[in-house]
């Protein structure tokens, strides 16, 4: 089946930051960070990265812009920025040899987006995502990156195919294999 | 725009429609169809809540990441020029160390015999062959090669040759 080019959305306004700043333009430099770097932080933090995590995402941005002459235009600036940010991590694992810390977003640091002033309604909300972020950790850590690249993210199958590698049709078996995972787990 | 999606379809663009990364008219007609399907409207809330739990993202200092950045290439061509010029001083470096031992050599093999087996005139002669080539078209090995070969080279006789022996 054909996948969604949902890339297509953010790709022509990256295009642009790019060129601005290939041409010397440092403040389109601090714009692609303010657009990518929220999703580049929850993704290694998806991925299980809680220590150094900061650091992570700002070796993400110094590789990309270091080797921007390399990138293509081929996969989304946006999925690149992910596929570095996924090598960094497995680097980072390969040479520090060390168990991983598994994140958990609710803990200090996070940035909540979610808001109200409704006390009750908040806590409810509260105790609801507890028990949805419970569900997606008892996904496999692959299922848990696909699907969480998918609905959090938005990417289409090729996009996730890329960062994780993979393939599209792999990609769309383990998201729906997640998501009747994440059903089963909040229906029990 | 197609609209005449299959059931596997319909809820394979669901994660999109929650996520907002489905073009304006794919998601209208999309969400449309889910107005009319109690099943999708639910995997639909569901795909929503599960993105809000997961929309947290851990604080970036964006100010942090920028200036770890390296400078774009069109704002540093001085440190280009700064390569350069010091790539076309160490050419002239060798040149004229070059020239000097050639011309040593030369010298001393015009105005001596030269005794067997001296290799000092042989070594000036090839390297005033090398001079030759023109210099800047070598590469920096090359460079590196020559620069070794001129510092091995005496550049003079290690003995006074025996004239009118």
């Amino acid at each position: 089946m054909p996948d969604a080019p949902t890339a297509a959305l953010d790709e022509p306004e990256d295009r642009a930051l790019v060129a601005r700043w290939q041409a010397g333009d440092e403040r389109a430099a601090t714009r692609l960070v303010e657009r990518h770097a929220p999703s580049v932080a929850r993704f290694v933090a998806s991925l299980g990265e809680r220590d150094g995590g900061a650091e992570l995402v700002q070796d993400t941005f110094v590789r990309a812009f270091g080797s921007l002459d390399t990138w293509r235009g081929e996969a989304s600036f946006r999925s690149w920025l992910f596929t570095i940010a996924r090598r960094l991590v497995l680097d980072r694992r390969r040479s520090a040899s060390r168990s991983r810390l598994v994140a958990s977003l609710d803990e200090e640091g996070a940035t909540e987006v979610a808001g109200g002033d409704d006390v009750l309604g908040g806590v409810i909300a509260a105790e609801s995502a507890v028990r949805l972020r419970e569900a997606v950790a008892t996904l496999t850590p692959t299922q848990r990156e696909v699907f969480l690249l998918r609905v959090v993210e938005g990417m289409s199958y090729r996009e996730i195919a890329g960062v994780a590698a993979t393939t599209e049709g792999a990609a769309r078996v383990h998201y729906h294999n997640a998501l009747r995972t994440v059903r089963d787990y909040l229906d029990a | 725009m197609r609209e005449d999606w299959d059931e596997g379809e319909l809820r394979d663009r669901l994660p999109l429609l929650a996520a907002g990364t489905l073009p304006t008219d794919e998601a209208a007609a999309l969400r449309a169809r889910v107005a009319t399907d109690a099943d999708l409207a639910d995997e639909l809330a569901l795909l929503g809540a599960l993105r809000s739990a997961h929309l947290a993202a851990p604080a970036v200092d964006v100010a942090r990441i920028v200036a770890a950045l390296p400078a774009p290439v069109a704002a540093r061509p001085s440190r280009v020029r700064a390569g350069e010029g010091a790539r076309l001083l160490r050419v002239a470096r060798i040149a004229a160390a070059a020239a000097v031992v050639a011309v040593g050599g030369l010298a001393t093999w015009m105005g001596t015999t030269r005794p067997a087996g001296a290799p000092s005139a042989m070594q000036a002669a090839s390297a005033e062959l090398r001079l030759g080539i023109p210099l800047d078209g070598l590469s920096d090995d090359q460079l590196d090669a020559l620069a070794a070969e001129i510092r091995d080279l005496d550049g003079l006789p290690s003995e006074e040759p025996e004239v009118g022996a």
